[in-house]
Protein backbone atom coordinates (compact mmCIF):
# COMPACT_ATOMS: atom_id res chain seq x y z
CA UNK A 1 0.00 0.00 0.00
CA UNK A 2 1.72 2.71 -1.24
CA UNK A 3 0.66 6.34 0.22
CA UNK A 4 0.15 9.07 -2.08
CA UNK A 5 -0.13 12.53 -1.69
CA UNK A 6 -1.86 14.57 -4.63
CA UNK A 7 -1.73 18.45 -4.40
CA UNK A 8 -1.76 18.18 -0.92
CA UNK A 9 -1.63 21.63 1.48
CA UNK A 10 -1.02 21.22 5.29
CA UNK A 11 -1.62 23.93 7.81
CA UNK A 12 -4.03 25.65 9.92
CA UNK A 13 -5.66 28.49 7.84
CA UNK A 14 -2.60 29.29 5.61
CA UNK A 15 -0.53 26.47 4.22
CA UNK A 16 3.15 25.80 5.60
CA UNK A 17 4.14 24.26 2.43
CA UNK A 18 3.85 24.67 -1.11
CA UNK A 19 1.55 21.54 -2.71
CA UNK A 20 3.27 18.46 -1.79
CA UNK A 21 2.59 15.24 -4.94
CA UNK A 22 4.26 12.41 -3.67
CA UNK A 23 4.12 8.47 -3.14
CA UNK A 24 5.95 6.98 -0.56
CA UNK A 25 6.83 3.63 -1.20
CA UNK A 26 4.90 0.43 1.23
CA UNK A 27 7.92 -1.47 2.86
CA UNK A 28 9.85 1.36 3.33
CA UNK A 29 10.93 3.50 5.59
CA UNK A 30 10.54 7.16 4.83
CA UNK A 31 12.30 10.06 6.96
CA UNK A 32 11.20 13.85 6.96
CA UNK A 33 13.83 16.17 8.09
CA UNK A 34 13.46 19.72 8.83
CA UNK A 35 13.98 22.69 11.06
CA UNK A 36 11.40 23.22 13.52
CA UNK A 37 8.41 25.13 12.80
CA UNK A 38 8.52 23.35 9.19
CA UNK A 39 5.17 21.52 9.40
CA UNK A 40 6.77 18.52 10.17
CA UNK A 41 4.10 17.63 12.77
CA UNK A 42 1.33 19.31 10.98
CA UNK A 43 2.25 17.24 7.98
CA UNK A 44 1.86 14.05 10.13
CA UNK A 45 -1.20 15.02 11.98
CA UNK A 46 -2.74 15.69 8.19
CA UNK A 47 -1.70 12.25 6.48
CA UNK A 48 -2.75 10.32 10.03
CA UNK A 49 -5.97 12.04 8.90
CA UNK A 50 -6.47 14.09 12.34
CA UNK A 51 -6.20 17.33 10.35
CA UNK A 52 -7.58 17.84 7.15
CA UNK A 53 -5.64 19.10 4.45
CA UNK A 54 -6.18 22.58 3.35
CA UNK A 55 -5.97 21.05 -0.30
CA UNK A 56 -5.04 17.84 -2.07
CA UNK A 57 -5.89 14.66 -1.22
CA UNK A 58 -4.10 11.87 0.59
CA UNK A 59 -4.77 7.78 -0.23
CA UNK A 60 -3.43 4.49 0.20
CA UNK A 61 -3.41 2.55 -3.33
CA UNK A 62 -4.80 -0.96 -2.17
CA UNK A 63 -5.20 -3.26 -5.54
CA UNK A 64 -7.69 -1.84 -7.91
CA UNK A 65 -9.08 0.79 -5.24
CA UNK A 66 -7.66 3.57 -3.25
CA UNK A 67 -8.81 4.53 0.39
CA UNK A 68 -8.75 8.09 1.82
CA UNK A 69 -7.37 9.97 4.81
CA UNK A 70 -10.99 11.40 5.52
CA UNK A 71 -12.31 7.73 5.48
CA UNK A 72 -11.51 7.59 9.20
CA UNK A 73 -12.47 4.27 10.18
CA UNK A 74 -10.60 2.36 7.29
CA UNK A 75 -7.97 4.44 7.83
CA UNK A 76 -7.00 3.49 11.31
CA UNK A 77 -6.86 0.09 10.10
CA UNK A 78 -3.80 0.68 7.88
CA UNK A 79 -2.18 4.02 9.79
CA UNK A 80 -1.19 3.87 13.11
CA UNK A 81 0.65 6.75 15.21
CA UNK A 82 3.31 6.99 17.84
CA UNK A 83 3.46 10.59 19.66
CA UNK A 84 6.69 11.93 20.41
CA UNK A 85 6.03 11.84 23.91
CA UNK A 86 4.31 8.31 25.36
CA UNK A 87 1.55 9.58 27.35
CA UNK A 88 1.49 11.26 31.19
CA UNK A 89 -0.64 9.53 34.00
CA UNK A 90 -1.80 6.84 32.52
CA UNK A 91 -3.49 4.39 34.87
CA UNK A 92 -4.01 1.36 32.59
CA UNK A 93 -1.71 -1.72 32.75
CA UNK A 94 0.29 -2.01 29.50
CA UNK A 95 -1.53 -5.35 28.89
CA UNK A 96 -4.72 -2.86 29.03
CA UNK A 97 -3.00 -0.09 26.49
CA UNK A 98 -1.80 -3.17 24.31
CA UNK A 99 -5.39 -4.57 24.32
CA UNK A 100 -7.10 -1.27 23.30
CA UNK A 101 -5.88 -2.06 19.75
CA UNK A 102 -5.30 -5.82 19.62
CA UNK A 103 -4.64 -9.00 20.97
CA UNK A 104 -1.36 -8.18 23.55
CA UNK A 105 -0.03 -11.76 23.45
CA UNK A 106 0.72 -11.06 19.57
CA UNK A 107 2.40 -8.07 20.59
CA UNK A 108 4.67 -10.32 23.68
CA UNK A 109 5.55 -12.47 21.08
CA UNK A 110 6.97 -10.19 18.72
CA UNK A 111 8.50 -8.21 21.35
CA UNK A 112 9.08 -10.05 24.26
CA UNK A 113 10.90 -7.10 25.97
CA UNK A 114 7.22 -6.44 26.67
CA UNK A 115 6.72 -9.57 28.84
CA UNK A 116 7.73 -8.50 32.57
CA UNK A 117 5.72 -4.85 32.20
CA UNK A 118 2.56 -6.33 31.18
CA UNK A 119 0.95 -5.89 34.72
CA UNK A 120 2.38 -2.60 35.22
CA UNK A 121 0.94 0.88 35.17
CA UNK A 122 1.95 2.71 32.13
CA UNK A 123 2.62 5.69 34.05
CA UNK A 124 5.16 3.37 36.31
CA UNK A 125 7.60 2.95 32.57
CA UNK A 126 10.44 5.06 31.90
CA UNK A 127 9.86 6.75 28.96
CA UNK A 128 11.84 4.44 27.13
CA UNK A 129 10.04 1.83 28.01
CA UNK A 130 6.43 3.64 27.39
CA UNK A 131 7.49 4.31 23.75
CA UNK A 132 8.39 1.00 23.31
CA UNK A 133 4.45 -0.05 24.32
CA UNK A 134 3.10 2.62 22.54
CA UNK A 135 5.11 1.30 19.17
CA UNK A 136 4.12 -1.97 20.20
CA UNK A 137 0.57 -0.88 20.03
CA UNK A 138 1.00 0.93 16.97
CA UNK A 139 2.32 -2.18 15.24
CA UNK A 140 -0.99 -4.36 16.43
CA UNK A 141 -3.65 -1.53 15.33
CA UNK A 142 -1.53 -1.68 11.89
CA UNK A 143 0.72 -4.19 9.80
CA UNK A 144 1.54 -1.39 7.18
CA UNK A 145 1.72 2.38 7.84
CA UNK A 146 3.63 3.45 11.28
CA UNK A 147 3.72 7.05 11.15
CA UNK A 148 6.14 8.62 14.31
CA UNK A 149 6.70 12.38 15.27
CA UNK A 150 10.43 12.49 16.76
CA UNK A 151 9.90 9.08 18.52
CA UNK A 152 13.61 8.97 19.58
CA UNK A 153 13.39 12.84 20.91
CA UNK A 154 12.85 11.47 24.91
CA UNK A 155 15.02 8.59 24.66
CA UNK A 156 18.10 7.59 25.61
CA UNK A 157 20.72 6.05 23.54
CA UNK A 158 19.37 2.28 25.18
CA UNK A 159 15.84 3.52 24.41
CA UNK A 160 16.50 4.76 20.59
CA UNK A 161 18.63 1.39 19.82
CA UNK A 162 15.10 -0.40 21.04
CA UNK A 163 13.28 1.92 19.21
CA UNK A 164 15.09 1.49 15.71
CA UNK A 165 14.65 -2.60 16.36
CA UNK A 166 11.44 -2.35 17.18
CA UNK A 167 10.96 -0.27 13.62
CA UNK A 168 13.39 -2.68 11.64
CA UNK A 169 11.28 -5.51 12.68
CA UNK A 170 8.48 -4.12 11.50
CA UNK A 171 9.96 -3.10 7.94
CA UNK A 172 10.94 -7.12 7.88
CA UNK A 173 7.37 -7.64 8.18
CA UNK A 174 6.93 -5.76 5.07
CA UNK A 175 5.18 -2.86 7.28
CA UNK A 176 6.08 0.53 6.22
CA UNK A 177 7.24 3.43 8.44
CA UNK A 178 7.06 7.06 8.18
CA UNK A 179 8.90 9.40 10.46
CA UNK A 180 9.54 12.77 11.36
CA UNK A 181 12.94 13.45 13.07
CA UNK A 182 15.74 14.98 14.26
CA UNK A 183 17.87 12.06 14.75
CA UNK A 184 20.26 11.91 12.23
CA UNK A 185 23.03 9.75 13.66
CA UNK A 186 19.79 6.94 14.40
CA UNK A 187 18.98 7.75 10.70
CA UNK A 188 22.23 7.06 9.47
CA UNK A 189 23.38 4.14 11.02
CA UNK A 190 19.71 2.64 9.89
CA UNK A 191 20.58 3.14 6.52
CA UNK A 192 23.71 1.68 6.77
CA UNK A 193 22.37 -1.53 8.33
CA UNK A 194 19.05 -1.77 6.36
CA UNK A 195 19.08 -4.69 3.83
CA UNK A 196 18.80 -3.41 0.17
CA UNK A 197 15.56 -4.21 -1.14
CA UNK A 198 13.74 -1.93 2.24
CA UNK A 199 16.31 0.69 0.76
CA UNK A 200 15.41 0.61 -2.26
CA UNK A 201 11.80 1.77 -1.46
CA UNK A 202 12.94 3.82 1.77
CA UNK A 203 13.48 7.71 1.08
CA UNK A 204 14.88 10.68 2.83
CA UNK A 205 13.26 14.82 2.63
CA UNK A 206 13.85 17.55 3.95
CA UNK A 207 10.44 19.09 4.93
CA UNK A 208 10.44 23.25 3.78
CA UNK A 209 8.03 25.88 3.11
CA UNK A 210 9.14 24.96 -0.75
CA UNK A 211 8.31 21.40 -0.46
CA UNK A 212 9.54 17.93 0.32
CA UNK A 213 13.15 18.00 -1.35
CA UNK A 214 14.75 14.08 -1.80
CA UNK A 215 17.77 13.11 -0.39
CA UNK A 216 20.32 10.72 -1.38
CA UNK A 217 19.35 7.33 1.09
CA UNK A 218 23.58 6.58 0.91
CA UNK A 219 23.69 10.47 1.98
CA UNK A 220 26.71 11.08 4.44
CA UNK A 221 25.87 12.16 8.33
CA UNK A 222 27.47 15.65 7.17
CA UNK A 223 25.11 15.79 4.01
CA UNK A 224 22.49 15.17 6.58
CA UNK A 225 23.27 18.02 8.90
CA UNK A 226 24.00 20.06 6.16
CA UNK A 227 20.34 19.45 4.42
CA UNK A 228 18.88 20.19 7.72
CA UNK A 229 20.87 23.67 8.45
CA UNK B 1 -11.44 -4.29 47.20
CA UNK B 2 -14.14 -6.19 45.55
CA UNK B 3 -16.58 -3.81 44.03
CA UNK B 4 -19.02 -6.56 45.05
CA UNK B 5 -18.87 -6.12 48.57
CA UNK B 6 -19.05 -2.20 48.21
CA UNK B 7 -22.11 -2.85 46.24
CA UNK B 8 -23.85 -5.25 49.06
CA UNK B 9 -22.67 -2.29 51.53
CA UNK B 10 -24.34 0.14 49.50
CA UNK B 11 -27.95 -1.74 49.48
CA UNK B 12 -27.55 -2.21 52.93
CA UNK B 13 -27.02 1.58 53.12
CA UNK B 14 -30.34 1.76 51.17
CA UNK B 15 -31.92 -1.06 53.58
CA UNK B 16 -31.24 0.95 56.62
CA UNK B 17 -32.42 4.65 54.71
CA UNK B 18 -36.00 3.32 54.65
CA UNK B 19 -36.28 0.84 57.60
CA UNK B 20 -34.73 3.94 60.03
CA UNK B 21 -36.37 6.84 60.60
CA UNK B 22 -38.10 9.28 63.11
CA UNK B 23 -41.31 7.02 62.84
CA UNK B 24 -40.97 3.48 64.03
CA UNK B 25 -42.45 1.51 60.96
CA UNK B 26 -44.00 -1.72 62.19
CA UNK B 27 -42.11 -3.59 58.99
CA UNK B 28 -43.56 -6.85 60.41
CA UNK B 29 -47.19 -5.63 59.82
CA UNK B 30 -46.74 -3.82 56.60
CA UNK B 31 -45.29 -5.98 54.88
CA UNK B 32 -47.42 -9.40 55.77
CA UNK B 33 -50.75 -6.74 55.12
CA UNK B 34 -49.12 -6.03 51.87
CA UNK B 35 -48.19 -9.73 51.17
CA UNK B 36 -51.84 -11.27 52.35
CA UNK B 37 -53.83 -8.17 51.61
CA UNK B 38 -54.73 -7.29 54.61
CA UNK B 39 -55.48 -3.72 56.07
CA UNK B 40 -52.29 -1.80 55.40
CA UNK B 41 -51.23 0.88 57.89
CA UNK B 42 -51.83 4.00 55.77
CA UNK B 43 -49.48 6.18 57.20
CA UNK B 44 -46.60 3.88 57.50
CA UNK B 45 -47.12 3.03 53.59
CA UNK B 46 -46.94 6.34 52.88
CA UNK B 47 -44.16 7.37 54.65
CA UNK B 48 -42.14 4.35 52.97
CA UNK B 49 -43.68 5.22 49.61
CA UNK B 50 -43.93 8.91 49.23
CA UNK B 51 -41.01 9.96 51.38
CA UNK B 52 -38.47 7.40 52.28
CA UNK B 53 -38.38 5.55 48.95
CA UNK B 54 -37.82 8.06 47.16
CA UNK B 55 -35.28 10.53 49.31
CA UNK B 56 -33.39 6.39 49.81
CA UNK B 57 -33.41 6.26 45.48
CA UNK B 58 -32.52 9.77 44.84
CA UNK B 59 -29.73 9.86 47.07
CA UNK B 60 -28.31 6.75 45.76
CA UNK B 61 -29.13 7.55 42.15
CA UNK B 62 -27.18 11.09 42.23
CA UNK B 63 -24.74 9.68 43.80
CA UNK B 64 -23.67 7.23 41.11
CA UNK B 65 -24.88 9.62 38.58
CA UNK B 66 -22.38 12.48 39.94
CA UNK B 67 -19.16 9.91 40.62
CA UNK B 68 -19.66 8.66 36.68
CA UNK B 69 -19.78 12.19 35.71
CA UNK B 70 -16.78 13.05 37.90
CA UNK B 71 -15.26 10.45 36.06
CA UNK B 72 -16.11 11.33 32.74
CA UNK B 73 -14.69 14.81 33.12
CA UNK B 74 -11.91 13.81 34.80
CA UNK B 75 -11.03 12.10 31.81
CA UNK B 76 -12.22 14.35 29.13
CA UNK B 77 -10.34 17.04 30.91
CA UNK B 78 -7.03 14.50 31.74
CA UNK B 79 -6.95 16.59 35.11
CA UNK B 80 -7.41 14.58 38.04
CA UNK B 81 -8.99 17.86 39.88
CA UNK B 82 -12.18 18.10 37.30
CA UNK B 83 -15.55 17.64 38.41
CA UNK B 84 -18.70 19.14 37.13
CA UNK B 85 -18.77 21.53 40.31
CA UNK B 86 -15.26 22.73 40.05
CA UNK B 87 -16.01 23.46 36.45
CA UNK B 88 -18.60 25.90 37.10
CA UNK B 89 -21.64 23.34 35.69
CA UNK B 90 -23.35 23.62 38.55
CA UNK B 91 -22.93 27.46 38.76
CA UNK B 92 -24.75 27.75 35.51
CA UNK B 93 -27.62 25.43 37.44
CA UNK B 94 -27.56 27.83 40.01
CA UNK B 95 -27.98 30.54 37.59
CA UNK B 96 -31.01 29.02 35.76
CA UNK B 97 -32.44 28.66 38.91
CA UNK B 98 -31.40 32.39 41.08
CA UNK B 99 -33.11 33.91 37.60
CA UNK B 100 -36.56 31.37 37.27
CA UNK B 101 -36.79 31.75 41.40
CA UNK B 102 -35.58 35.54 41.88
CA UNK B 103 -36.98 37.23 38.89
CA UNK B 104 -40.19 35.16 38.84
CA UNK B 105 -39.63 33.57 35.41
CA UNK B 106 -41.95 31.70 34.74
CA UNK B 107 -40.13 28.57 34.27
CA UNK B 108 -39.70 25.27 36.26
CA UNK B 109 -36.52 25.34 38.35
CA UNK B 110 -35.87 21.97 36.84
CA UNK B 111 -35.59 23.83 33.46
CA UNK B 112 -33.81 26.50 34.09
CA UNK B 113 -31.21 24.58 35.57
CA UNK B 114 -30.72 22.31 32.84
CA UNK B 115 -31.09 24.82 30.87
CA UNK B 116 -28.08 26.74 32.79
CA UNK B 117 -25.76 24.10 33.22
CA UNK B 118 -26.08 23.27 29.70
CA UNK B 119 -24.95 26.26 28.45
CA UNK B 120 -22.07 26.78 30.53
CA UNK B 121 -21.08 23.23 29.74
CA UNK B 122 -21.17 24.58 26.30
CA UNK B 123 -18.81 27.34 26.72
CA UNK B 124 -16.80 25.47 28.46
CA UNK B 125 -16.60 22.99 25.25
CA UNK B 126 -16.19 25.94 23.21
CA UNK B 127 -12.66 26.88 25.52
CA UNK B 128 -11.43 23.40 25.91
CA UNK B 129 -10.88 23.28 22.34
CA UNK B 130 -9.32 26.45 21.90
CA UNK B 131 -7.17 26.02 25.32
CA UNK B 132 -5.02 22.57 24.57
CA UNK B 133 -4.10 22.91 28.42
CA UNK B 134 -6.25 21.32 30.68
CA UNK B 135 -4.89 23.59 33.45
CA UNK B 136 -6.40 26.70 31.47
CA UNK B 137 -9.75 24.90 30.91
CA UNK B 138 -10.41 24.37 34.17
CA UNK B 139 -9.54 28.23 35.36
CA UNK B 140 -12.06 28.99 32.64
CA UNK B 141 -14.48 27.06 34.23
CA UNK B 142 -13.27 28.77 37.52
CA UNK B 143 -13.79 32.53 36.09
CA UNK B 144 -17.11 30.78 34.78
CA UNK B 145 -18.60 30.41 38.38
CA UNK B 146 -16.86 33.41 39.69
CA UNK B 147 -18.82 35.26 37.23
CA UNK B 148 -22.10 33.38 37.48
CA UNK B 149 -21.63 34.01 41.64
CA UNK B 150 -21.73 37.45 40.86
CA UNK B 151 -24.43 37.72 38.44
CA UNK B 152 -26.32 35.79 41.27
CA UNK B 153 -25.38 38.18 44.53
CA UNK B 154 -26.78 40.92 41.85
CA UNK B 155 -30.20 39.31 41.58
CA UNK B 156 -30.04 38.42 45.42
CA UNK B 157 -29.75 41.98 46.21
CA UNK B 158 -32.94 43.00 44.86
CA UNK B 159 -34.89 39.86 45.12
CA UNK B 160 -37.88 39.48 47.84
CA UNK B 161 -37.01 38.16 50.92
CA UNK B 162 -38.94 34.52 50.20
CA UNK B 163 -37.84 34.32 46.88
CA UNK B 164 -34.28 34.44 48.52
CA UNK B 165 -35.04 32.16 50.87
CA UNK B 166 -36.04 29.68 48.56
CA UNK B 167 -32.94 29.98 46.57
CA UNK B 168 -31.01 29.72 49.89
CA UNK B 169 -32.13 26.49 51.07
CA UNK B 170 -32.17 25.12 47.26
CA UNK B 171 -27.94 26.24 47.20
CA UNK B 172 -28.16 23.91 50.39
CA UNK B 173 -28.66 20.78 48.90
CA UNK B 174 -31.01 18.53 49.62
CA UNK B 175 -32.63 14.77 48.66
CA UNK B 176 -35.01 14.82 50.91
CA UNK B 177 -37.13 17.03 48.43
CA UNK B 178 -37.61 14.66 45.72
CA UNK B 179 -41.12 12.89 44.63
CA UNK B 180 -41.50 9.50 43.55
CA UNK B 181 -41.79 10.77 40.26
CA UNK B 182 -38.39 12.55 40.52
CA UNK B 183 -36.63 9.83 42.12
CA UNK B 184 -37.98 7.45 39.37
CA UNK B 185 -36.20 10.04 36.59
CA UNK B 186 -32.54 9.98 38.21
CA UNK B 187 -33.26 6.17 38.02
CA UNK B 188 -34.19 6.11 34.63
CA UNK B 189 -31.21 8.68 34.26
CA UNK B 190 -28.73 6.32 35.89
CA UNK B 191 -29.69 3.21 33.20
CA UNK B 192 -28.68 5.97 30.21
CA UNK B 193 -25.82 6.94 31.47
CA UNK B 194 -24.64 4.04 32.99
CA UNK B 195 -25.45 2.05 29.31
CA UNK B 196 -23.57 5.00 27.53
CA UNK B 197 -20.89 4.88 29.55
CA UNK B 198 -19.83 0.93 29.17
CA UNK B 199 -20.75 1.80 25.26
CA UNK B 200 -18.39 4.14 25.48
CA UNK B 201 -15.69 2.84 27.63
CA UNK B 202 -13.04 1.93 25.41
CA UNK B 203 -13.20 5.24 23.80
CA UNK B 204 -12.61 6.53 26.85
CA UNK B 205 -9.71 4.52 27.68
CA UNK B 206 -8.23 6.01 24.49
CA UNK B 207 -9.16 9.28 25.32
CA UNK B 208 -6.56 8.95 28.45
CA UNK B 209 -3.78 8.54 26.10
CA UNK B 210 -4.21 11.61 24.26
CA UNK B 211 -6.72 13.48 22.00
CA UNK B 212 -4.08 13.38 18.57
CA UNK B 213 -3.72 9.11 19.56
CA UNK B 214 -7.03 8.52 20.59
CA UNK B 215 -8.43 9.96 17.14
CA UNK B 216 -5.94 7.91 15.21
CA UNK B 217 -7.00 4.97 16.98
CA UNK B 218 -10.40 5.46 15.81
CA UNK B 219 -12.40 7.67 18.57
CA UNK B 220 -14.68 10.48 16.34
CA UNK B 221 -13.12 13.38 18.08
CA UNK B 222 -16.69 15.74 17.52
CA UNK B 223 -18.75 13.00 18.27
CA UNK B 224 -17.74 11.88 21.94
CA UNK B 225 -17.31 15.67 22.66
CA UNK B 226 -21.41 16.44 21.36
CA UNK B 227 -22.07 12.87 23.11
CA UNK B 228 -20.38 14.11 26.74
CA UNK B 229 -21.48 17.51 26.42
CA UNK B 230 -25.14 16.61 26.03
CA UNK B 231 -25.32 14.32 28.74
CA UNK B 232 -23.73 15.76 31.24
CA UNK B 233 -25.69 19.19 30.70
CA UNK B 234 -29.17 16.78 30.60
CA UNK B 235 -28.19 15.26 33.85
CA UNK B 236 -26.48 17.90 35.75
CA UNK B 237 -29.75 19.60 35.23
CA UNK B 238 -31.80 17.34 36.25
CA UNK B 239 -29.99 16.26 39.45
CA UNK B 240 -28.98 19.73 39.96
CA UNK B 241 -32.87 20.69 40.04
CA UNK B 242 -33.77 17.78 41.48
CA UNK B 243 -31.38 18.42 44.89
CA UNK B 244 -29.81 21.90 44.41
CA UNK B 245 -26.05 21.74 43.59
CA UNK B 246 -24.19 19.18 44.88
CA UNK B 247 -20.53 19.87 45.66
CA UNK B 248 -17.83 17.19 45.86
CA UNK B 249 -19.69 14.22 45.35
CA UNK B 250 -18.49 13.87 41.20
CA UNK B 251 -15.18 14.87 42.28
CA UNK B 252 -14.05 13.15 44.98
CA UNK B 253 -16.23 9.75 44.36
CA UNK B 254 -13.35 8.39 41.80
CA UNK B 255 -10.87 8.93 43.50
CA UNK B 256 -12.39 7.23 46.82
CA UNK B 257 -12.53 3.88 43.95
CA UNK B 258 -8.64 4.53 42.57
CA UNK B 259 -7.76 4.25 46.26
CA UNK B 260 -9.21 1.10 47.36
CA UNK B 261 -9.51 -0.60 43.91
CA UNK B 262 -6.14 -0.72 41.47
CA UNK B 263 -8.27 -1.27 38.11
CA UNK B 264 -8.02 1.65 35.78
CA UNK B 265 -9.91 0.78 32.70
CA UNK B 266 -12.82 2.54 32.30
CA UNK B 267 -15.17 -0.64 32.38
CA UNK B 268 -14.33 -1.25 36.21
CA UNK B 269 -14.33 2.18 37.05
CA UNK B 270 -17.74 3.04 35.68
CA UNK B 271 -18.89 -0.34 38.11
CA UNK B 272 -17.08 0.85 40.97
CA UNK B 273 -17.44 4.50 40.82
CA UNK B 274 -21.02 3.66 40.50
CA UNK B 275 -22.14 1.62 43.66
CA UNK B 276 -19.47 4.11 45.49
CA UNK B 277 -21.37 7.12 44.37
CA UNK B 278 -24.53 5.71 45.52
CA UNK B 279 -22.86 4.40 48.96
CA UNK B 280 -21.28 8.03 49.69
CA UNK B 281 -24.67 9.82 48.86
CA UNK B 282 -26.57 7.50 51.04
CA UNK B 283 -23.93 7.99 53.97
CA UNK B 284 -23.97 11.85 53.81
CA UNK B 285 -27.76 11.81 53.37
CA UNK B 286 -28.04 9.41 56.57
CA UNK B 287 -25.78 12.23 58.38
CA UNK B 288 -27.92 14.84 57.16
CA UNK B 289 -31.14 12.91 58.84
CA UNK B 290 -29.34 11.65 62.17
CA UNK B 291 -28.39 15.42 62.62
CA UNK B 292 -31.82 16.35 61.68
CA UNK B 293 -33.17 13.65 64.45
CA UNK B 294 -30.53 15.80 66.99
CA UNK B 295 -32.68 18.77 66.03
CA UNK B 296 -29.31 19.55 64.81
CA UNK B 297 -30.31 20.07 60.62
CA UNK B 298 -27.13 19.94 59.05
CA UNK B 299 -27.32 21.10 54.96
CA UNK B 300 -26.74 18.27 52.85
CA UNK B 301 -23.92 20.53 50.99
CA UNK B 302 -22.35 20.80 54.42
CA UNK B 303 -22.03 17.23 55.06
CA UNK B 304 -20.73 16.70 51.74
CA UNK B 305 -17.77 19.14 52.07
CA UNK B 306 -16.83 18.03 55.24
CA UNK B 307 -16.49 14.38 53.87
CA UNK B 308 -15.55 15.62 50.49
CA UNK B 309 -12.86 18.54 50.72
CA UNK B 310 -10.18 15.92 52.99
CA UNK B 311 -10.46 13.62 50.23
CA UNK B 312 -9.43 16.15 47.32
CA UNK B 313 -6.91 17.52 49.80
CA UNK B 314 -5.52 14.06 50.06
CA UNK B 315 -5.26 13.85 46.06
CA UNK B 316 -3.32 16.97 46.29
CA UNK B 317 -0.85 15.98 48.83
CA UNK B 318 -0.06 12.23 47.34
CA UNK B 319 -0.70 13.44 43.75
CA UNK B 320 0.27 9.92 42.31
CA UNK B 321 0.87 9.12 38.26
CA UNK B 322 -1.67 6.74 38.18
CA UNK B 323 -4.81 8.89 38.34
CA UNK B 324 -6.31 7.83 35.37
Amino acid sequence: MNLILNNVNVGHKHPLTGPLTMSFGAGGMHVVLGANGTGKTTLLRTVLGVQAPLAGHITLDEGAGSLNANDHRAWEKHVAFVPSMPPKDVGLTVAEVLSLSGPWQEAVSHHPQLGPWLNQRLSTLSDGQAQQVMVARAMLQSNHWLMLDEPTAFLDVRGQRHLWGMLTAHLNRSGSVMMATHDLRGVHRWMQEAPADVLEVSSIHVLSSSGLSPLASDASLDALEVALG
Amino acid sequence: MKTRLVFLLMLLALGLHVALGEVDIAWGELLGALLTGGEVNEMHATIVKEVRMPRAITAMTSGTLLGWLGLLMQTWFRNPLAGPGVLGITSGGSLGVALAVLLGWALPAWMAAAVGCFAVLLLIGVGARRFVSPVTTLVFGLMISYAVSAVVTVLQSSATAEALQTFVFWGMGTFGKASFLQAMSCMTLQVLLGMWMMRRAQWLDMWTLGEDLAQTMGVPKARLHLEILSLTGLILGVVTSVCGPLAFLGLATPHVYRFFHPKRGHMDAIQGIGVWGGLLALLADGAVRWTDSMAMHWPLNAVLAILGAPVVLAVLWKRTHDWS
